[in-house]
C-alpha cells in the first residue's frame, strides 16, 4: 500500500485525514514539524508528501523546495494544501504536483492521490 | 583815424584774401600748365602795353616796378609756376623793350644788375605769395573745423542731454564742493525741485537731511577716492529704496538714481519664499534632495542623508543617483526621467532605494525640475518602511486568519464527510440527511469566511489581483458546471462562446460571477433555474446572470451594492449571508475599469450586468 505522509501542524486535521486515507487504502504517516519531517526521512521515504502550505511558521514551499533539492526526494510527488487559493497559485512553479484547497472535500483529495500516485 | 582807417583797410584786405583763398586753391588746382602759362603772357603783355604809354610821363628809371605787379598778380591767380613764368617773362618784356635803344643791344652792368635783382624779387614774390596763401588756408580750413567741430560738439550735447532726459534713472552732477550742476527730469522728480531751483545750490543746503544718509557719505568717499561706488538705500528724500551708482571725474561727480523699491520688494518676497521652503527643508519633516544635471547630488536635507545611509561628508565628496537606485529598477527610472522632462514633475511612486551599505528600502518619491536650463531636479521623499511594515503585518494577519478560521474548518468537514460515508454503510437515511446539512452549512460558513477575507483585504487595498489574458466564455462556463454541482433545485442555463479574450484576474472574475449566480439562487427560492450568459461587443466583454426570484424594490437598487446591505422577506426576515457577495463583485468589476448594473422586477426576478472593457488600460 502506498505510503502517504501528512505534514501539518494542526492535530485534528492529521487525524482525520489520516481516517480518510486509511479508509481509502492507504498507509499514512502523521508528521506535525519540519524538524521531524527531515529527521524521519533518513530512515523513509514515502510514495506521497501532503503537505500544508503553513507549518508553524514555515512556509510549506520551502520545505517543498528543499525535499526537490534532495536526491532521495526530488521525484517524489508533493500535494500541498492551503486555507487560501491565490497562495496554491504559485506552486506549480516550484514543482508541486497538484494542490487542494482547505476545508477540502474528503472524495476529492483521496482521488487527488490516487492519481498522483497512479502517475509513478 | 587815419590809423585806424589803415587797419581797417589792412583788415578788409586779409578778409579778402582769405575769403579767396579757397577759391584760389580749388581754381589753381583746376588750372592746366597751358593756362598756368597763358596768364603770366597776358598779364605781362597787359604791363608792357600800359608801361609803352606811361613810360614818357614817368621815365624808365624803374622799368620793373609795373611787372612786379604781374608777377603778383599771376602768383595769386596762377600759381608758382604762372609767377615764375610771368618773371621770365617780365625779365625778357624788359631787357629787350625797355633796357635797350635802338642803337644799343648790349646791356649796360647796371642794367643787368637790376634785372637780376628783378628777378630775385620776382623769386621772393612768387614764395612770399604762396607761403602767404597757404597760411591763409591753413587757417582758413582751422577755422572751419573748429566752426564745424563746434556745431558737432553741441549736436552731441543735445544728443547726450535729450538722453538724460529721457532715461528712467535720476541723474545729477555735483561739482567738488557738491553744488549741483545739472539734475535730469527724473531727478527733478525725485527730489520734488527743478533744475532751476537746484543748479549752483549745495545739496547739503538744500536736503540737510540727507547728511548722514548713505548717499551723502558715499558721494564724498568717491570724491576722495576717485573710484566710482555702487550702493542701495532708503533715502528719505524721495521715500523710495534707491540704488546709487557714483561716479567721480575731475571737477566733480555725477550719480545715477534708479528706483528699485519694487525690486526690493520681489527679492523680500523671494526670501521670505526661500526661507519659508528652507525651513520645510531643515525641519526635516520629508527627505529633499537636490539633483543637478550630471546625476550628482548637490545638496540635501538630514532627513534624506539618513535614508540612503549617507553623511554629510559624502554629501560633499558627492553622491551619484545611480548608486542609490538597483540594476532592476533602472527601465523604471529611466520612465520616470522623461516624464520629469516633458512635464517638469514627477508624480509621486514607489522607490526602492539602495542604502551605503547595500540594504533596500522602499520610500516614496517625487520631484520637480527646479531648473530646466541648469538641468537642477528637487526631489522629495518619504520612508514607506513602516508603512510596509504594517502592509505586511496586516497581509499576514489576512493569511493567518484564513489559516486559523478554515483549520477547525477542515476537520469538522472531513469527519462529517466520513460519517457521512459510514452513515451510507449502515443505510442510515437519517442520519445521512442530517450530515448532508451539516455539510451544507459547512461550505455556507466556508463562503462567509472568504468573504469576510477578501473585504478585509479590499478595505485594507491588499486584494491583490493578477492581470493575464484568458478566455471568459470557457472560464465562465466551468463556473456555472462548478455551482451546478452543489445545487439540485436550480438549472443553472449557460449561454456564451469561447474565444471572447480578456485581460483580467481569471480568479476574481469568476468569484465576481460566482457570487452573482449564488446570490440569484439565494434570492430565487421558488424558482428552478438561473440564467447565465456571456457575450462581446467590439469593445467590452458582457455577461449577466438573471434570475426569476423575489426581485429587488426600486428604493433597494441604490443600495444593492453596499457592503452589508441584505434584502428581507417579510415572512422570513432577513436572507441569509453577510451581504458582501455584491460588494465584492462590485469591486472587482470596477478594479477591472467595468461597469456592474441591475435591472429588476419585484416577485418577477432580477438581472445583473457585468461589462468589461476587452483592453484593460493602466
Amino acid at each position: 500500500m502506498p505510503l502517504v505522509w501528512v505534514v501539518d501542524d494542526d492535530p485534528s486535521i492529521l487525524e482525520a485525514i489520516e481516517f480518510v486515507l486509511i479508509d481509502a487504502g492507504y498507509t499514512v504517516r502523521m508528521i506535525m514539524s519540519e524538524h521531524e519531517l527531515l529527521s524521519l526521512l533518513h530512515n523513509e521515504i514515502p510514495d506521497v508528501f501532503l503537505l500544508d502550505i503553513l507549518l508553524s511558521g514555515t512556509d510549506g514551499r520551502d520545505i517543498a523546495r528543499t525535499l526537490r533539492e534532495h536526491e532521495n526526494t526530488k521525484s517524489i510527488p508533493i500535494i500541498m494544501m492551503s486555507a487560501d487559493s491565490r497562495a496554491l497559485d504559485s506552486c506549480m512553479a516550484i514543482g508541486i504536483s497538484a494542490c487542494i484547497k482547505k476545508p477540502f472535500d474528503i472524495g476529492e483529495l483521496v482521488q487527488l492521490i490516487n492519481t498522483v500516485t497512479r502517475l509513478v | 583815424m587815419p590809423l585806424s582807417l589803415i587797419s581797417s583797410a589792412i583788415q578788409k584786405v586779409y578778409n579778402f584774401l582769405a575769403a579767396d583763398t579757397k577759391a584760389r586753391v580749388r581754381r589753381i588746382k583746376k588750372l592746366t600748365i597751358i593756362s598756368q602759362l597763358i596768364i603770366p603772357l597776358f598779364a605781362v603783355g597787359f604791363i608792357a602795353l600800359i608801361k609803352t604809354q606811361i613810360d614818357e610821363y614817368v621815365g624808365t628809371d624803374i622799368p620793373f616796378l609795373l611787372f612786379s605787379i604781374a608777377v603778383a598778380f599771376c602768383a595769386w591767380y596762377g600759381g608758382a609756376v604762372s609767377s615764375l613764368f610771368a618773371v621770365f617773362l617780365s625779365a625778357l618784356t624788359s631787357a629787350y623793350l625797355f633796357m635797350n635803344s635802338p642803337q644799343d643791344t648790349a646791356l649796360t652792368a647796371n642794367e643787368l644788375v637790376s634785372l637780376l635783382f628783378f628777378i630775385v624779387q620776382g623769386v621772393v614774390i612768387t614764395i612770399t605769395i604762396t607761403v602767404l596763401e597757404q597760411a591763409l588756408d591753413i587757417e582758413q580750413e582751422t577755422t572751419q573745423e573748429l566752426l564745424t567741430y563746434q556745431i558737432e560738439e553741441s549736436k552731441q550735447q543735445n544728443y547726450l542731454t535729450h538722453i538724460l532726459e529721457s532715461i528712467n534713472d535720476g541723474f545729477v552732477t555735483f561739482d567738488i564742493e557738491l553744488r549741483y550742476l545739472y539734475v535730469n527730469k527724473r531727478a527733478e522728480e525725485m527730489m520734488g525741485k527743478s533744475q532751476a531751483e537746484v543748479v549752483g545750490r549745495k545739496a547739503i543746503d538744500l536736503f540737510p537731511e540727507s547728511a548722514n544718509t548713505p548717499f551723502y557719505m558715499a558721494v564724498n568717499k568717491a570724491l576722495k577716492t576717485k573710484r566710482p561706488i555702487r550702493i542701495e538705500y532708503f533715502s528719505p528724500v524721495a521715500k523710495v529704496w534707491l540704488e546709487n551708482r557714483i561716479y567721480p571725474f575731475d571737477f566733480g561727480v555725477s550719480a545715477f538714481f534708479t528706483d528699485i523699491t519694487k525690486r526690493k520688494k520681489i527679492d523680500q518676497q523671494l526670501k521670505e519664499s526661500e526661507l519659508r521652503l528652507k525651513r520645510l527643508v531643515e525641519s526635516n519633516i520629508i527627505g529633499v534632495a537636490v539633483e543637478d544635471i550630471s546625476g550628482n547630488i548637490i545638496d540635501a536635507n538630514q532627513l534624506f542623508l539618513d535614508l540612503i545611509g549617507y553623511t554629510k561628508e559624502d554629501l560633499k565628496k558627492g553622491i551619484r543617483w545611480t548608486a542609490l537606485s538597483s540594476p532592476e529598477t533602472e527601465e523604471m527610472e529611466l520612465l520616470k526621467t522623461k516624464e520629469l522632462l516633458k512635464s517638469g514633475v514627477v508624480e509621486p511612486y514607489e522607490k526602492e532605494y539602495v542604502r551605503k551599505n547595500g540594504n533596500r528600502i522602499i520610500a516614496l518619491k517625487g520631484g520637480a525640475l527646479l531648473d530646466a536650463e541648469a538641468g537642477t531636479v528637487i526631489v522629495f521623499t518619504i520612508d514607506l518602511s513602516e508603512q510596509k511594515k504594517e502592509e505586511k503585518r496586516k497581509d499576514e494577519f489576512i493569511s493567518v486568519a484564513s489559516h486559523e478560521l478554515k483549520t477547525p474548518l477542515t476537520s469538522i468537514k472531513a469527519f462529517t464527510q466520513l460519517l457521512q460515508k459510514y452513515m451510507a454503510e449502515k443505510k442510515d437515511d437519517k442520519a445521512l440527511d442530517y450530515l448532508t446539512r451539516v455539510n451544507g452549512q459547512i461550505n455556507r460558513l466556508t463562503r462567509l469566511i472568504e468573504e469576510l477575507l477578501d473585504v478585509s483585504r479590499i478595505q485594507e487595498g491588499r486584494l491583490q489581483y493578477d492581470m493575464k489574458e484568458f478566455d471568459l466564455g470557457l472560464a465562465i462556463r466551468k463556473v456555472t458546471e462548478d455551482i451546478q454541482v452543489t445545487t439540485d433545485t436550480h438549472k443553472i442555463i449557460y449561454k456564451g462562446r469561447a474565444g471572447i479574450n480578456l485581460i483580467g484576474d481569471e480568479y476574481r472574475i469568476c468569484q465576481a460571477v460566482t457570487n452573482l449566480i449564488n446570490n440569484g439562487l439565494t434570492y430565487s427560492r421558488n424558482a428552478n433555474k438561473l440564467k447565465v450568459s456571456v457575450s462581446a461587443e467590439p469593445s467590452e466583454a458582457l455577461i449577466t446572470v438573471q434570475d426569476y426570484g423575489i426581485g429587488i424594490p426600486p428604493d433597494s437598487l441604490k443600495n444593492i451594492f453596499q457592503k452589508f446591505y441584505r434584502l428581507s422577506d417579510e415572512n422570513r426576515g432577513s436572507y441569509p449571508g453577510l451581504g458582501l457577495g455584491l460588494f465584492i463583485a462590485s469591486e472587482i468589476v470596477k478594479r477591472h475599469n467595468g461597469d456592474i448594473t441591475v435591472t429588476s422586477i419585484v416577485n418577477k426576478g432580477s438581472t445583473f450586468s457585468i461589462h468589461l472593457p476587452l483592453e484593460q488600460n493602466s
